[in-house]
């Protein structure tokens, strides 16, 4: 039993983060924690409502959600990749009086120190590149 | 929080201008730092060409993450490793540099890597 920190930098349109959610899913499934999911530069993406993928593609954001609210997973995205793209909460959506927020469900927006907490806390930490 | 430190390695190996990638590399580094763990900084392959001292990007819109290298020390990470390898085939001296490093062969890369707790391969 390992506790594991996954870090995505990669969008969902890179295979990398299609990587990570089979990573993710086949570690819970070998009995093994996740500590922290962290979504960092383009990997915000993921975490993103507005997304339309063909209807012949996997939703990569749909299929993060449902496994962040299934097993309940701390997952982190970093606020200054995600203000840069577009990505917000109602809160930052508010703050910056746009729109609309796009944040899905089961995500929470903050810094990179929690990136560094979950690399102190966890056994292993892992990297998925674009 | 842990309270023990943690030897977190963190490599830049893409070039300057190429890919977001060294600055969210340089932002990991300068957070660990923060949380005042035992941070090593390794330039490799093409990543060496950040500590290129003569860098401009006043003409450009483009950001140069090689000016916040020399306040490194300010955040006590001073364990700045450089890939010998790729300075030579970069054609580059070591008094061209931005900041004193120290320079590695592969097998010694190798044993950075191999040392370090927890390793951000950028």
């Amino acid at each position: 039993m390992q506790s594991f920190t996954l870090v995505i930098y990669a969008s969902p349109q890179s295979p990398s983060s299609m990587t990570a959610l089979n990573f993710a899913r086949a570690l819970l499934a070998s009995g093994h924690s996740l500590y922290r999911l962290f979504f960092y530069q383009d990997g915000v993406y993921n975490a993103c409502s507005f997304q339309v993928p063909p209807q012949d593609e996997i939703d990569l954001p749909a299929a993060w959600q449902a496994l962040v609210q299934e097993h309940e997973i701390d997952a982190v995205v970093c606020v200054a990749s995600a203000l840069k793209r577009g990505i917000v909460d109602t809160a930052e959506a508010e703050r910056y009086e746009l729109a609309a927020a796009n944040l899905r469900e089961g995500f929470v927006i903050s810094g990179l120190g929690q990136l560094i907490d979950a690399t102190l806390n966890s056994d292993r930490t892992l990297n998925f590149l674009p | 929080m842990t309270a023990k430190k943690q030897k977190i390695l963190v490599i830049i190996r893409q070039a300057p201008y190429s890919s977001v990638l060294p600055e969210a590399a340089l932002d990991i580094v300068l957070t660990a730092a923060a949380f005042e763990q035992e941070v090593s900084l390794l330039f490799f392959s093409q990543g060496v060409l950040h500590l290129l001292a003569q860098e401009s990007t006043d003409s450009s819109a483009m950001k140069n993450i090689s000016r916040a290298l020399p306040s490194l020390e300010l955040y006590e990470v001073n364990n700045i490793l450089l890939d010998r390898e790729a300075l030579q085939a970069n054609a580059l001296q070591e008094d061209e540099l931005l900041l004193p490093a120290k320079l590695l062969n592969p097998v010694e890369i190798s044993a950075a890597i191999a040392a370090a707790d927890q390793v951000f391969n950028c």
